[in-house]
């Protein structure tokens, strides 16, 4: 019993160790779509653009 | 739709028609350590490409412009340049359907219309502009300036105009303090009007220097 739940406590910490290591960085994709936030500088430079807006509502709270 | 419609290679080019607003609340799927341009160390969200997850989180305080209480998610909504909504998709929708929904929200919008890469290039250039005029180097700001100045867009053309008048009134500036300067130090009025004649070329102010040096005589 005590060998059981020494090995749980050690995978456990190891599980936490690689958790909290930071990941590597990868190369990002060249290319992407350009996410804007706020709607007021989307519609500023839809205007100053001359194009639509699209409003992608992916997920809410 | 994070990882196929909005990864669609035709989905991606086609939205540089458009200005895309990302409406996302949640920030539980965390975030990427990624490498930009080979160098530079930047942390992303994880869902969407290029932004931090502030980015999307901000964009669900547009929902109400939307949405009356409670609504189904995804939706695609295509809005014209006011914000005035054109066209409504609710459900998943696959980067082709995407494409043909932006494309015909596109052709209702009248006249010429500025592509983000052509957008994002003038914003940087006149940026540089910006920097060059507070560091005083004149001729990279004229070099950025001829980015936008050169551009076939009309839209992009004429968003060198406030820029141009800067760096006009700059010359003009110097070109007066040479002027000042002639009869007590003649040296350094050349040394100037030159510093005007060549750093801001292609502008008036450099034509007016180059006049000035002719006129001074030794």
């Amino acid at each position: 019993m005590r060998i059981l739940v020494l090995t749980l406590i050690c995978a456990a910490a190891a599980w936490s160790q690689d958790r909290n290591k930071p990941t590597q960085a990868k190369p990002a994709d060249p290319d992407g779509i350009l996410w804007l936030g706020n709607w007021d500088e989307a519609v500023k430079e839809a205007k100053a653009r001359n194009v639509p807006i699209h409003f992608a509502l992916h997920k809410d709270n | 739709m994070a990882t196929s419609t909005y990864t669609d290679s035709k989905a991606i080019v086609a939205s540089k028609n458009w200005v895309n607003v990302v409406s996302h609340g949640d920030t539980g799927h965390g975030t990427r350590d990624v490498i930009v341009n080979g160098k530079e160390k930047k942390t992303w969200c994880k869902e969407y490409w290029g932004i931090e997850c502030s980015v999307h989180t901000e964009g669900s305080k547009a929902v109400g412009n939307f949405m009356k209480g409670s609504y189904g998610t995804p939706t695609t909504i295509f809005c014209d340049p006011d914000g005035k909504e054109l066209s409504r998709k609710p459900g998943s929708i696959g980067g082709s359907e995407l494409v043909k929904m932006g494309n015909e929200a596109l052709a209702k919008v009248p006249g010429d219309h500025v592509s983000a890469i052509d957008w994002v290039a003038a914003k940087k250039a006149l940026a540089e502009i910006d920097e060059a005029l507070a560091k005083e180097d004149y001729k990279k700001a004229i070099e950025a300036l001829g980015k936008v100045s050169k551009s076939k867009v009309k839209t992009i053309a004429a968003m060198a105009e406030e820029p141009r008048k800067k760096l006009e009134e700059k010359g003009d500036a110097l070109l007066e303090e040479a002027k000042g300067k002639i009869e007590s130090d003649k040296a350094e009025a050349k040394k100037l009007l030159r510093k005007v004649a060549e750093q801001f070329k292609g502008l008036d102010c450099a034509k007016k220097a180059t006049e000035a040096l002719k006129e001074i005589k030794d």
